[in-house]
C-alpha cells in the first residue's frame, strides 16, 4: 500500500523549558507564595481558539503557609491549580501565566487515608457562542480535593482505604478569572452532598468522591462527568459514578448515578476514568435527544482476567429516564464478567487471550478531526497496552429484528459497532522498547490531525488504583511515549520517540492536546509526573513541561538541472556546429574557432575601416527606409477640427476659388505668396515695358512717315 | 520548503549553470501547498503548473537572441518505494520545448519523464546514472523551454481508511 499519512518528526518546538528557569516554574514562584519549588504538575491543557488562550490544570505542593479566604492556614498538601496563558500560548516559553491556586477547595487539615492527590485532572474548552448555561465560562475543569468526610454530619463516616478523603471539584475558568464552581469545601459553591439521584434512581447512599473526566453536550448545553463514589457509611467499597448537570431546570445542580460497585477488599476504588459523547441519530444527523456516552474505567485492581469497565450511558437531560429506570447499560462491568464486552469481543471474536482483556480503560477518545470518526479505547492489560478502534456506535431495544434508534431502554439493548477492531497487538508492536508488554503502561490520549489526516497517540505509566496517586510504586520517570499512528491504525511510527525529539522524555507519562483548526496541525505535548517522586528534590528531568510542536515528515525530493549557455558569437558557432551535425560542446566550439583562424580569416585594420564604412552605409539605408515608411517624419501638428465646423465645405470652396483663378485672366498667378507677388510685379513691369516699347515703336514709325 | 539554487561557471561567452531544486516537508509549507506539487508536472523554475498563468512575474524560461543552450544533465531523488519506513518521491524530470515534451510515450502522449532512478541526484556508489551520456537537447535562440518535475508519491502520505467487521453485543435487562 502507499505510505499512510504519518508524521515522523516534530519541529518548531516551543516549551516551558526546564527547571528552574521555565516560564511556568518562574510564574509559580512569583505568583504563589506557598509554592514548593519544582512541584507544579500539569495534568491537562485545553486551548481556546476564540481567545487564543491556554488553560492548564494540575496541582502543586503547598509548603503549609497558605491561608484560605476564611483566614485559616492550610496544612502542607497538594493544592489544585489553574493556570491560564493569556499571552503567547503557542510560544509558551515566553508565556504570560495567570495562576489561580484553589485554596478554598481543600480541607485545611490533610485527612487520612490520603492516597489521592488533590488536583484538577481534566479540562475542556467550551465551544464559543454555543452555551447559555455557561455563557461566561471559557473552560470547565474537574478533579477532586482533600476533605473530611466525617465532619459532614450525620450519616457520613470517615473514609476507609483504599478510598481517599476526596470530594469532587468542578471549576469554571474564564479568561478574566476563575470560579470555584462545585466544591464540598467552599461555602459559597454547591457541594456534592447536595447532588441528587439522576432520574430518581437510587444511589444507595453513595457519596461522590473523585472526578476523572468531563464532556460537554453542545446539543443540550449540559455536561457529563465521571468518577468514583463511596458509601456514606464508610467501608472499603466504592462505585463508578456518572454525573450529569441539570441546568435550566427548577434547581440548577448535578445528579449522579453509580455503577460497577465493588465491595470486599479491593486494592483500589472503582472508578470511571473516561467518558466520550456522541449526539447523532442512526442516520447520522445531529440531534439533542439521542445523546450517548461511552464510559470506561476500572472496577477493581485485584481481579484477574478483566477489571476494565465499559458502560453505555444516556443522560437524563437527553432522554428522560422513565419511572426511575436508568438508561444505562453495563457492557462490561469488569468483575470477571464472562458475558461482558471484553470477553465476547477480545477473546471470543478477535482471538485474544484472557491476559489481553483490559484491566483498566484509561481513555476513550472519539477522534474525528482526521476525517474518520473512531472511538479509540485505550487501557492496560496483563500483556501490555490495550487498544480498540470502533466506529458507528448505535443501539436499540433487543428484538427480532432489533430496531436501532440510539435509545437506551431499561430492557435488553443491542449495542452495535459498525466497524470494530482489537488493536492491542498492533499498538504493542508499534511502541518503543521498554513499554511494550508492561501491564502498567497505557496510551492516555489520542488526537486526530486535520491537515495530515493522521493520529498522534501518547501515554506512559498509569496507576491501577488511583487517578493521581500521592505515591506510586510505578511512578518512575522516563516512561512517557509519543508515537505517530496512521488514521486507521494500520501503521505506527516511533521516530519522534527514538530520535529523542520529544521536548522532554523523562516524565512518567505524556499526553497530547489538539489546537483546533490549526493549519499546521500543531498540538500540545504535556509531560507529567504520576506520583510525588520529585517533590523534595526537583531536577530538570522530573519537571512538568508543556510544549507546542508541529508535526512533519521531513520527506525530501530533489531535482537537478545542468546546462551550458552559449552567448553571442559562441551561440552562432554553436548553431553552426549543430547544422554541421557536430555535437555542441565547449571542446567542439573551441575547435571550430581555431579552425577558422587557421584558414586565414584573421582580420586586419582594413577590415575595420571597411566594416565602419559599411556600417555608415547601412545606417543611411536604414534611415532612408525609416523615412520612407514614415517612422522618421515629423509629426503633423495636431488640428482641432471642431474649430472648422463652419468650413465643412472647405474643399468645395477651395476648388471654386481655383476655378475662378484659372478663368480670371488677371488671376493666373498665385496671389498670396511672395513668389506670386514677385512674378506679378515682373509681369506688370514687363507689361509696362511692352507698352512703353510699343509706344516708342509707334512714335518711331510715325516720325519716319513724317520724314517720308 | 521549496528551494532553488543556481550555480554558475562562466568562461567568456559560455556559462555552465545548474539548478538545484528541493521540496521538503519541514514545516515551512502547509500540507496543502506540498500536496499541490504531487501528481502533476511542475516547473522547477517557478513551481507553477505547466501552462499556468499564475504569476506574471515568472514567465517561462526562454533563450534570447544569440543564445544557445545545451542540456548537460538532469537528475532527481531516486526510488519508487512508498513504504512508511522508506519514502521516495517517485520523481521524474522532463523538458518542455515550446509546447513539446522531450520525453513522451511511444504513441506520442505525455510521459512523466526521466525518473530519478534512471538518473539519480545526488549520485552515490549505489545510485549511478543509467545513461552513459546525456541525450542531446539543444535550445536554440528565441526558444521557450521549461524543466518540469513530477512527483508521483504523496509527500505527506495518503490517509488509510478504517475498515473492520461489525460487532453487536446484547446487553440484557
Amino acid at each position: 500500500m502507499a505510505t499512510p499519512s504519518l508524521f515522523k518528526k516534530i519541529t518548531d518546538v516551543q516549551k516551558t523549558s526546564a527547571y528552574s528557569t521555565g516560564s511556568l516554574e518562574v510564574a509559580c514562584r512569583a505568583q504563589i507564595g506557598d509554592y514548593t519549588n519544582g512541584t507544579v504538575n500539569i495534568q491537562d491543557v485545553a486551548y481556546d481558539e476564540t481567545s487564543s488562550m491556554l488553560c492548564a490544570v494540575g496541582n502543586y505542593f503547598s509548603d503549609g503557609t497558605a491561608v484560605n479566604t476564611g483566614g485559616d492556614t492550610i496544612a502542607a498538601q497538594y493544592i489544585p491549580l489553574v493556570g491560564v496563558v493569556t499571552v503567547n500560548a503557542l510560544t509558551i516559553q515566553d508565556a504570560t501565566w495567570v495562576l489561580t491556586p484553589q485554596f478554598d477547595s481543600v480541607n485545611i487539615v490533610l485527612q487520612t487515608p490520603n492516597s489521592e492527590q488533590s488536583a484538577l485532572v481534566k479540562v475542556i474548552a467550551l465551544p464559543s457562542g454555543v452555551s447559555t448555561n455557561w455563557t461566561n465560562e471559557t473552560w470547565l475543569a474537574v478533579g477532586h480535593a482533600n476533605t473530611d468526610m466525617a465532619t459532614k454530619g450525620p450519616g457520613f463516616n470517615a473514609m476507609i482505604a483504599p478510598n481517599s478523603n476526596q470530594t469532587p471539584l468542578i471549576v469554571s475558568v474564564r479568561t478574566a478569572g476563575t470560579t470555584l464552581y462545585e466544591s464540598s469545601m467552599e461555602a459559597n459553591s454547591r457541594p456534592s452532598w447536595a447532588w441528587t439521584d439522576t432520574g430518581g434512581v437510587s444511589t444507595s447512599n453513595f457519596n461522590p468522591m473523585l472526578l476523572g473526566d468531563i464532556v460537554y453536550s453542545p446539543e443540550n448545553d449540559q455536561i457529563v462527568c465521571v468518577g468514583s463514589s463511596v458509601p456514606d457509611s464508610g467501608g472499603a467499597g466504592s462505585a463508578g459514578m456518572i454525573v450529569e448537570s441539570d441546568f435550566g431546570g427548577a434547581f440548577d445542580t448535578f445528579s449522579f448515578y453509580i455503577g460497577s460497585s465493588v465491595g470486599g477488599s479491593p486494592n483500589g476504588p472503582c472508578t470511571f476514568r473516561t467518558v466520550s459523547i456522541q449526539e447523532t441519530d442512526v442516520a447520522g444527523a445531529t440531534v439533542a435527544n439521542r445523546t450517548l456516552c461511552l464510559v470506561g474505567g476500572v472496577s477493581n485492581s485485584a481481579t484477574i482476567n478483566g477489571t476494565g469497565s465499559l458502560w453505555l450511558y444516556q443522560p437524563d437531560f437527553s432522554n428522560a429516564w422513565p419511572g426511575g429506570q436508568p438508561r444505562v447499560k453495563p457492557m462490561a462491568t469488569g468483575l470477571s464478567d464472562v458475558s461482558g464486552f471484553w470477553r465476547e469481543f477480545v477473546q471470543n471474536t478477535s482471538g485474544g487471550t484472557a491476559n489481553d482483556v483490559p484491566t483498566m480503560i484509561t481513555a476513550i477518545d472519539k477522534v474525528s478531526d482526521d476525517g474518520e470518526d473512531i472511538y479509540v479505547m485505550m487501557g492496560t492489560s496483563f500483556n501490555g497496552p490495550f487498544m480498540i478502534f470502533a466506529s458507528g456506535l448505535s443501539c436499540g431495544a433487543t428484538g427480532a429484528p432489533t430496531v436501532f434508534d440510539n435509545e437506551v431502554v431499561a430492557a435488553g439493548v443491542d449495542v452495535k459497532f459498525d466497524e470494530i477492531e482489537w488493536k492491542s497487538l498492533a499498538l504493542q508492536g508499534g511502541l518503543p522498547a521498554g513499554i511494550t508488554g508492561i501491564s502498567t503502561r497505557a496510551a492516555l490520549t489520542c488526537i486526530g490531525l486535520t491537515q495530515r489526516k493522521t493520529k498522534a497517540i501518547a501515554g506512559g505509566i498509569v496507576d491501577l488504583s488511583n487517578i493521581l496517586p500521592v505515591s506510586s510504586s510505578t511512578g518512575a520517570t522516563a516512561n512517557g511515549f509519543l508515537i505517530s499512528m496512521s488514521r486507521a491504525g494500520l501503521v505506527f511510527n516511533t521516530d519522534v520517540q527514538d530520535n529523542g525529539e520529544l521536548p522532554q522524555n523523562t516524565a512518567a507519562f505524556i499526553i497530547v492536546s489538539e489546537i483546533p483548526n490549526n493549519e499546521d496541525d500543531k498540538f500540545f505535548i504535556i509531560n507529567s509526573r504520576l506520583g510525588g517522586v520529585a517533590f523534595t528534590s526537583p531536577t530538570s528531568g522530573s519537571m512538568t513541561n508543556i510544549a507546542s510542536a508541529q508535526p512533519i515528515t521531513n520527506h525530501t525530493a530533489k531535482a537537478y538541472f545542468e546546462y551550458i549557455l552559449y552567448d553571442g558569437v559562441d551561440a552562432l558557432i554553436a548553431k553552426k556546429l549543430q547544422q554541421l551535425g557536430v555535437r555542441v560542446t565547449i571542446t567542439n566550439l573551441e575547435w571550430y574557432k581555431q579552425d577558422i583562424l587557421k584558414q586565414g580569416l584573421d582580420l586586419d585594420a582594413d577590415f575595420f575601416r571597411e566594416w565602419s564604412s559599411s556600417q555608415v552605409g547601412e545606417n543611411e539605408k536604414r534611415e532612408k527606409l525609416a523615412e520612407n515608411y514614415g517612422s522618421s517624419r515629423l509629426q503633423k501638428r495636431a488640428v482641432r477640427t471642431e474649430l472648422f465646423d463652419d468650413y465643412n465645405n472647405r474643399e468645395e470652396i477651395l476648388a471654386e476659388m481655383d476655378r475662378f483663378r484659372q478663368e480670371d485672366p488677371t488671376e493666373d498667378t498665385p496671389y498670396s505668396d511672395e513668389v506670386a507677388d514677385t512674378q506679378e510685379e515682373k509681369k506688370i513691369e514687363k507689361s509696362l515695358d511692352d507698352k512703353i516699347r510699343i509706344e516708342n515703336l509707334v512714335d518711331e514709325e510715325t516720325d519716319n512717315q513724317n520724314k517720308t | 520548503m521549496m528551494l532553488f539554487c543556481l550555480f554558475v561557471l562562466i568562461i567568456m561567452g559560455v556559462r555552465r549553470q545548474a539548478y538545484d531544486f528541493v521540496i521538503k516537508d519541514d514545516g515551512s509549507d502547509s500540507v496543502n501547498a506540498l500536496e499541490q506539487f504531487v501528481n502533476k508536472p511542475k516547473s522547477i523554475f517557478t513551481t507553477n503548473d505547466v501552462g499556468s498563468t499564475k504569476g506574471k512575474n515568472y514567465p517561462r524560461a526562454s533563450t534570447s537572441i544569440n543564445q544557445f543552450i545545451t542540456v548537460e544533465a538532469m537528475g532527481s531523488t531516486p526510488g519508487f518505494s512508498d513504504s512508511a519506513s522508506a519514502w521516495t518521491p517517485r520523481g521524474a524530470l522532463n523538458l518542455l520545448v515550446e509546447n513539446t515534451y522531450f520525453y513522451n510515450q511511444p504513441d506520442g502522449t505525455w510521459a512523466e519523464g526521466l525518473t530519478g532512478t534512471a538518473s539519480p541526484y545526488p549520485q552515490s556508489v549505489q545510485r549511478q546514472r543509467s545513461y552513459n551520456s546525456f541525450p542531446r537537447v539543444y535550445f536554440d535562440e528565441n526558444t521557450n523551454y521549461d524543466v518540469t518535475y513530477y512527483i508521483g508519491n504523496s509527500i505527506v502520505g495518503i490517509p488509510d481508511v478504517f475498515i473492520a467487521d461489525p460487532f453487536t453485543q446484547v446487553v440484557p435487562a
